[in-house]
C-alpha cells in the first residue's frame, strides 16, 4: 500500500487525528490508472479554490499609510453533490470493461461494485463522505504606499522519513486603482495578481508527493461606511498540480502519476469587513464550480487609514 | 458567561469526534508461474499454505474485512526452446482436503497471441471460484487452515507435439475492509 500519500491527503484535508491517515492510504489503493484523476479531482478543485482565496479583505489600498497586516484566513469549501460521483470505468483483467457511477474521494463511505464474467467482481472504494474541505493559512500583508500592497504567505516543515519536507510560499500584491480617480470617486478599486507554489517531497521517493503552482488574478470593488465595508469582484485562477505515489498493492510496485489542471478558473467574490481599531474580521463568498467561504481574522499594524471619498 | 458557555459548547460539538466506518479496497495480486516439459500433456501445480495466504493480505486486519472476492483471473503463456506445439486446451483447478474446485476447463490457447497476459475471467465457473474465493477468505480468518492445490493441466491440441512452456497465472482479489475511525462530524457520511 502506498506510505506516503495519505499523510499528504490527511493534511490537506486538514485532519490530524493519527488514525484517519491510515484509512486514506487504502481509500487510494484500488486506483492506480485514470479512475484515480477522476477520483481526486475533486479533491484538488476544492483545494486549489481554498489556496486561492482571502488574499484580499476589502477594496481598499491605502494611497499614503504604510501599515503590516497580519490574519488567520479560514476557508471552507462546500463541494457540491456532483463532485461527490464520477465515472469510472473497469480495467486491467476485469471482463466485460464496463462504467459505473462510484463515489469520489469527497463521496459516500460505502463504494460499489459490478459483477464480470465468471463470478468475478470489480469492487471501488467509498470516499471520505464529507461536503466541506477546511484550510488555514497564516498571511503577512505589508502595503499602504502608492496604493500598493504586497502579500505572502509561507511555511515550511521538514518531518523527515517517510512523511518529507512540506514547502509552501505564495507571493503577489495588489494595487489601487480608485486612487488615480481623484479623491471624489466614490468607490475604492483594486486589481491583484498572486503567485503560490506548494510542494511535499521526501528523498525517500526522487518525484515530489504533490507539487501545486498556481496564478490567481483578483480585481474588486468595494465601499466603506464608517467602520463597516462591502466589496466584491471577479477573479481568475490558472495552474496545475501533480500528485505521485508509489502503489504496491499489486505483486510489484508501481509508480503513480496523476496530474491535475484547475477547473475553477472564474470565480465572483462578494464579502464584508469590520474594522474595530488595529483589528478587523473580514467574511466572504466565493462562487465558482465549488463555493467556499472565506473568514479572515487579523492586525493592522501601522498608519490609520480613513477613506477620502464622500468628503 | 451563559454566552460563553453556549459559544463554547457549540465550538465543542462542531469539532466533536464520532466514529465513521470506511470502506477500504486493495488490490492483492498473485503470480504463479508453472514450468511444462513434456509431449502432449502436462501437468504441475504449487502448493499453497493458508499461512501464504494470510501473507497475501499482512496489510488487512482480518477483523476488518467484509468481503473478498475475486476480480480476475488472467494467464500468459512463453515458448522455451524444443517447443513445437502451436496451440494447447488449458485447465485450471485448486485442491483443498480432496476437495476439487475446477475453476476453468479446456481454455483452447493459441501460443503465438500470447504476448501479455490474457483475461480468462469469461472460461470462470462461477460457482467454482465462490467456493475457491470462500475457501481463501476462510484462510484469511484463520477458520481453515492446511495446503491448497493449485494445478494448470492440459494438452497440445495436436497429438505427438512437444510442449515446452511456462505457463503464468495471476490471480487478483479485492479485498473490501470496513474501518471504523474517530473524524469529525462533518466526515463519514454515508
Amino acid at each position: 500500500m502506498q506510505k506516503h500519500l495519505p499523510w499528504l491527503l490527511a493534511s490537506l484535508l486538514f485532519i490530524s487525528q493519527t488514525g484517519y491517515a491510515q484509512p486514506l492510504s487504502s481509500l487510494l489503493g484500488k486506483y492506480t490508472s485514470t479512475n484515480g484523476v477522476g477520483y481526486l479531482q475533486p479533491l484538488n478543485n476544492a483545494f486549489s479554490l481554498n489556496f486561492n482565496s482571502g488574499f484580499a479583505h476589502s477594496a481598499r489600498v491605502p494611497h499614503n499609510a504604510f501599515r503590516v497586516t497580519l490574519s488567520l484566513e479560514t476557508m471552507l469549501s462546500v463541494v457540491p453533490e456532483g463532485s461527490k460521483t464520477f465515472m469510472a470505468t473497469t480495467d486491467d483483467y476485469f471482463t466485460p470493461q464496463q462504467t459505473a457511477e462510484v463515489p469520489t474521494i469527497f463521496g459516500s463511505t460505502q463504494g460499489a461494485k459490478v459483477a464480470g464474467d465468471g463470478g468475478t467482481f470489480y469492487q471501488f472504494p467509498g470516499g471520505v463522505g464529507t461536503s466541506y474541505l477546511p484550510l488555514a493559512i497564516p498571511q503577512l500583508s505589508i502595503g499602504g504606499v502608492f496604493g500598493t500592497e504586497v502579500t505572502t504567505r509561507f511555511g515550511a516543515y521538514d518531518a523527515g522519513g517517510d512523511v518529507g519536507k512540506f514547502s509552501y510560499l505564495a507571493l503577489g500584491g495588489r494595487h489601487s486603482l480608485s486612487q488615480y480617480m481623484g479623491k471624489s470617486f466614490p468607490v475604492d478599486i483594486s486589481i491583484g495578481a498572486y503567485w503560490q507554489k506548494l510542494n511535499w517531497e521526501s528523498e525517500l521517493q526522487n518525484r515530489p508527493y504533490l507539487s501545486f503552482k498556481s496564478l490567481f488574478f483578483q480585481a474588486l470593488i468595494g465601499k466603506s461606511f464608517g467602520v463597516f465595508h462591502l466589496y466584491g469582484g471577479p477573479g481568475y485562477e490558472m495552474g496545475e498540480s501533480t500528485m505521485n505515489y508509489t502503489s504496491s498493492s499489486g505483486s510489484s510496485p508501481v509508480d503513480i502519476s496523476l496530474n491535475f489542471t484547475e477547473i475553477n478558473l472564474m470565480r465572483f467574490t462578494a464579502g464584508m469587513g469590520l474594522n474595530l481599531g488595529p483589528l478587523f474580521i473580514s467574511t466572504d463568498y466565493s462562487l465558482a464550480k465549488i463555493q467556499v467561504w472565506h473568514t479572515s481574522i487579523g492586525l493592522n499594524i501601522g498608519k490609520k487609514d480613513r477613506p477620502t471619498y464622500g468628503k | 458567561m451563559n454566552k460563553f458557555l453556549f459559544l463554547l459548547s457549540m465550538g465543542l460539538l462542531l469539532f466533536a469526534c464520532e466514529p465513521a466506518s470506511f470502506r477500504l479496497v486493495a488490490n492483492v495480486d498473485q503470480d504463479f508461474a508453472y514450468n511444462f516439459d513434456g509431449v502432449n500433456t502436462f501437468e504441475d501445480e504449487e502448493i499453497i499454505t493458508s499461512a501464504d495466504v494470510q501473507g497475501w493480505l499482512d496489510e488487512v486486519n482480518p477483523e476488518e474485512l467484509k468481503e473478498l472476492t475475486i476480480e480476475s483471473m488472467a494467464i500468459n503463456i512463453r515458448q522455451l526452446d524444443g517447443n513445437n506445439t502451436e496451440t494447447v486446451k488449458i485447465s485450471g483447478e485448486a485442491e483443498f482436503k480432496g476437495s476439487k474446485m475446477l475453476l476453468f476447463t479446456d481454455v483452447t490457447a493459441n501460443l503465438a497471441d500470447f504476448t501479455n497476459l490474457t483475461s480468462i475471467s469469461k472460461n470462470l465457473d462461477p460457482a467454482e471460484v465462490a467456493k475457491f474465493t470462500l475457501l481463501i477468505e476462510k484462510f484469511i480468518r484463520g477458520t481453515e487452515t492446511g495446503d491448497l492445490r493449485v494445478k494448470i493441466y492440459g494438452n497440445s491440441v495436436s497429438t505427438g507435439k512437444n510442449v515446452n512452456i511456462i505457463v503464468f497465472l495471476r490471480i487478483r482479489l479485492n479485498s473490501v475492509s470496513e474501518k471504523f475511525v474517530e473524524v469529525p462530524r462533518f466526515i463519514g457520511k454515508p
